[in-house]
């Protein structure tokens, strides 16, 4: 009666009802958006009159589109800029600040703060910074002499490592605590037996923090540049995309088409590719992990 | 208990409907700064007034919030039932706007009394969509106290291109590489007004476009001009520079830019700055031409509003010649549209109201149709941003997207 199957259905009961809460808001308000998208991708649709089918229509469209081309070369500038420096300059805070310095716990907030602050304040609050003309950054360049300043926002070569830059100081604190989290799980023992083989300085950092912080590393990657792609705040209120589409990102191209142009189909359609590119480097990651990744 | 608990609610119920059926509720959704907001709210008021059973409940959102709360809000089929709106033939086209035609004609709403061409960037394919609140007629705000320390003499009204651009050189204060007071600050939409000064236009059409105008010649030069101004002579900020800046109205109440180019709601704005300013008719283009902006934002109704006629009789107030005659009053004024009549001329008592007035005969409607949107975010937007970057000339950036944008015209 009571016997062990019925025991293994009541456990597998119980966690079902344990995971519906979550289950129920991502099937509604993650999964069947999904799907719709997918399913709208192949249509013509300006939200208000009945869907056209174009089949692959849109996708043949934005493979001929000149300033989705940009866009992806833009989004892809971004990508390779910004996660690395988040990476870098995350791992070198952390360092810094696993060596119990004076003011830790200021610098931890100092760094950590941006993280938390509202992203469209941040925004603005730079866009100002940057101002050609009125700006704080002008005003000290020119103080050291540069005649000619660039001119940020209003420049296309310029606009973009802005945006980058704005968005590097607002992650770099996220990374630096994971991080900080990953050097203080590295067991003392291995640096003491380090340290009797002679292990010292850069050694000690390659072959033994390097290797065991590397499941924090990958974790950290994923985030940033699954982050990195869907970059569209800072746009949004630094450059509005421009000047000249100079920062034209891919979410922020299917916000216009949706939300603008009212093509939806369209929008989803880039939406699609977003989510290919994505998935096919989360999945190359996992690939690769197994190289590089050393889990204790 | 679960007597009382059911006796409780149908209690509720039955009063839910009551009240319900006793009020009219109205949703009326409008933009502005703050200093342009007591004649809405005095119109709410006046008119809940006089209608006791109507309730209005007002949205209101700055500009840079406002389209993207009320693009949802349609989307979803819901929305407002009367609104401030612009860029009309798009909402028209996608059927989110009520044609008023009807309306009008049901109710003698008096529609003759208003500028026949300002009415045609509200209509699409003959239909009215919305109905014009004002006349967005420019003119120039200069400071007074700037062009006396400068030595400038102030405008004559007869100002062409070049002595704009003279005054501005000479107002502009620089130090060293950097400019502590431009000339002068222009808003980012106005380069039409340019483009038809000189001669040149945009479409061959400013309601069914058929053929891209811009990169003709006149409009070329009309375009360079302001990238010169930029650019070369560095007497006005850039247009993204000057929005980052807080923009035109902000830069002048600083100082920070002499003169300005706005319309009649920044004499509400200005009216406290900490120095002496005036009004002075616009520029005229090297041959004398008058050109002004022609029609504004307007009042529409939702097409999916509840309650049509409860919406049309507050519309017809805002837009009819009490509605009309309140904005034409304030302090934050506004050039009224319905300028056939006498009460609403005369409500119009705004210092430098003549300059606006006149100024008003000079209209030119700006261009204005379903797809109008697309093509300037897409492709005449970047191409003038290059423009102003100083990264390419007029010529070349109008050029380049020639193929593009009559492909879409021809859509």
């Amino acid at each position: 009666m009571a016997g062990r199957g019925s025991l293994a259905r009541r456990d597998a009961v119980a966690a079902w009802l344990f995971l519906a809460p979550s289950l129920v808001l991502f099937i509604t308000f993650t999964g069947l958006p999904v799907v719709a998208a997918f399913l709208i991708s192949f249509t013509q649709w300006d939200l208000f009159n009945p869907a056209k089918f174009v089949g692959l229509g849109n996708y043949m469209t934005l493979a001929r589109d000149g300033i989705f081309g940009k866009v992806m070369g833009n989004t892809a500038y971004f990508v390779l800029a910004s996660v690395p420096a988040q990476m870098v300059l995350g791992l070198a805070c952390a360092l810094a600040l696993n060596r119990g310095i004076r003011g830790q716990t200021f610098f931890r907030v100092a760094y950590f703060l941006p993280v938390v602050t509202s992203t469209i304040a941040a925004a603005l609050v730079w866009a100002w910074l940057f101002n050609s003309n009125f700006g704080l950054i002008n005003a000290l360049l020119s103080a050291f002499g540069i005649t000619d300043p660039p001119r940020w926002l209003g420049s296309t070569t310029w606009a973009l490592p802005a945006v980058i830059v704005v968005s590097v100081w607002q992650n770099v604190g996220y990374a630096m605590v994971l991080f900080l989290a990953g050097l203080q799980n590295i067991p003392k023992d291995l640096y003491d037996a380090g340290a009797i083989d002679g292990a010292q300085g850069w050694r000690r950092f390659y072959y033994i923090t390097l290797p065991m912080l590397s499941p924090t590393t990958f974790f950290v990657l994923i985030i940033s540049i699954i982050g990195s792609f869907q970059v569209f705040e800072l746009v949004f209120v630094m450059t509005n995309a421009g000047p000249a589409n100079a920062t034209n990102t891919l979410v922020f191209y299917i916000y216009q088409n949706g939300f603008q142009f009212y093509q939806m189909g369209y929008a989803s359609a880039a939406a699609m590719v977003l989510f290919l590119i994505v998935l096919i480097a989360t999945l190359v990651q996992y690939r690769l992990q197994t190289r590089w990744v050393h889990y204790g | 208990m679960n007597r009382l608990l059911l006796m409780t609610a149908a209690s509720l119920a039955a009063l839910a409907p009551a009240t319900a059926m006793a009020q009219t509720a109205l949703t009326f959704a409008y933009w502005g700064d703050p200093a342009e907001l007591p004649p809405f709210e005095e119109i709410v008021s006046t008119y809940e007034a006089a209608h006791p059973d109507v309730d209005i409940t007002v949205q209101h959102a700055p500009w840079s919030g406002y389209f993207t709360r009320l693009d949802t809000q349609l989307a979803a089929g819901a929305g407002p039932d009367v609104f401030f709106i612009t860029n009309v033939p798009s909402y028209a086209a996608r059927g989110q706007l009520e044609p008023l035609d009807q309306w009008i004609a049901d109710s003698g709403f008096p529609i003759d009394l208003y500028n026949q061409e300002a009415l045609k960037s509200h209509s699409l394919e003959g239909a009215l969509y919305s109905i014009p609140r004002d006349n967005d007629t420019n003119a120039l705000y200069y400071n007074v106290d700037a062009f006396e320390e400068a030595g400038v003499a102030p405008p004559d009204g007869n100002w062409d291109w070049d002595d704009l651009r003279e005054a501005a050189n000479a107002l502009t204060q620089r130090e060293g590489s950097r400019i502590a007071r431009y000339g002068l600050a222009l808003e980012a939409n106005d380069w039409p007004i340019w483009v038809r000064q000189n001669g040149g236009e945009v479409f061959d059409d400013s309601f069914a476009p058929t053929q891209y105008r811009l990169d003709q010649p006149k409009a070329v030069e009309a375009i360079q001009f302001i990238g010169d101004m930029i650019n070369e002579d560095r007497v006005m900020p850039s247009f993204q520079e000057s929005q980052q800046s807080g923009g035109t109205s902000q830069l002048f109440l600083s100082q920070q830019a002499a003169m300005v180019i706005a319309n009649a709601a920044r004499l509400g704005t200005f009216a406290d700055a900490p120095f002496e300013w005036a009004v002075a008719p616009l520029q005229t283009g090297r041959d004398g031409t008058r050109v002004n902006r022609l029609g504004g934002a307007g009042f529409a109704m939702n097409a999916n509003a509840q309650n049509k006629e409860a919406a049309w009789q507050f519309l017809s107030f805002l837009a009819g010649e009490e509605g009309q005659a309140i904005f034409a009053s304030a302090s934050a004024s506004a050039v009224p549209a319905m300028i056939g009549s006498e009460t609403v001329r005369e409500a119009f008592s705004a210092p430098f109201a003549d300059v606006f007035l006149a100024e008003s005969e000079n209209g030119y409607p700006l261009p204005q149709f379903a797809n109008y949107v697309d093509i300037t975010n897409l492709y005449i937007q970047p191409a003038l941003d290059l423009v102003w970057s100083g990264e390419a000339t007029a010529e070349e950036a109008l050029a380049g997207i020639a193929g593009d944008v009559n492909a879409r015209l021809g859509q």
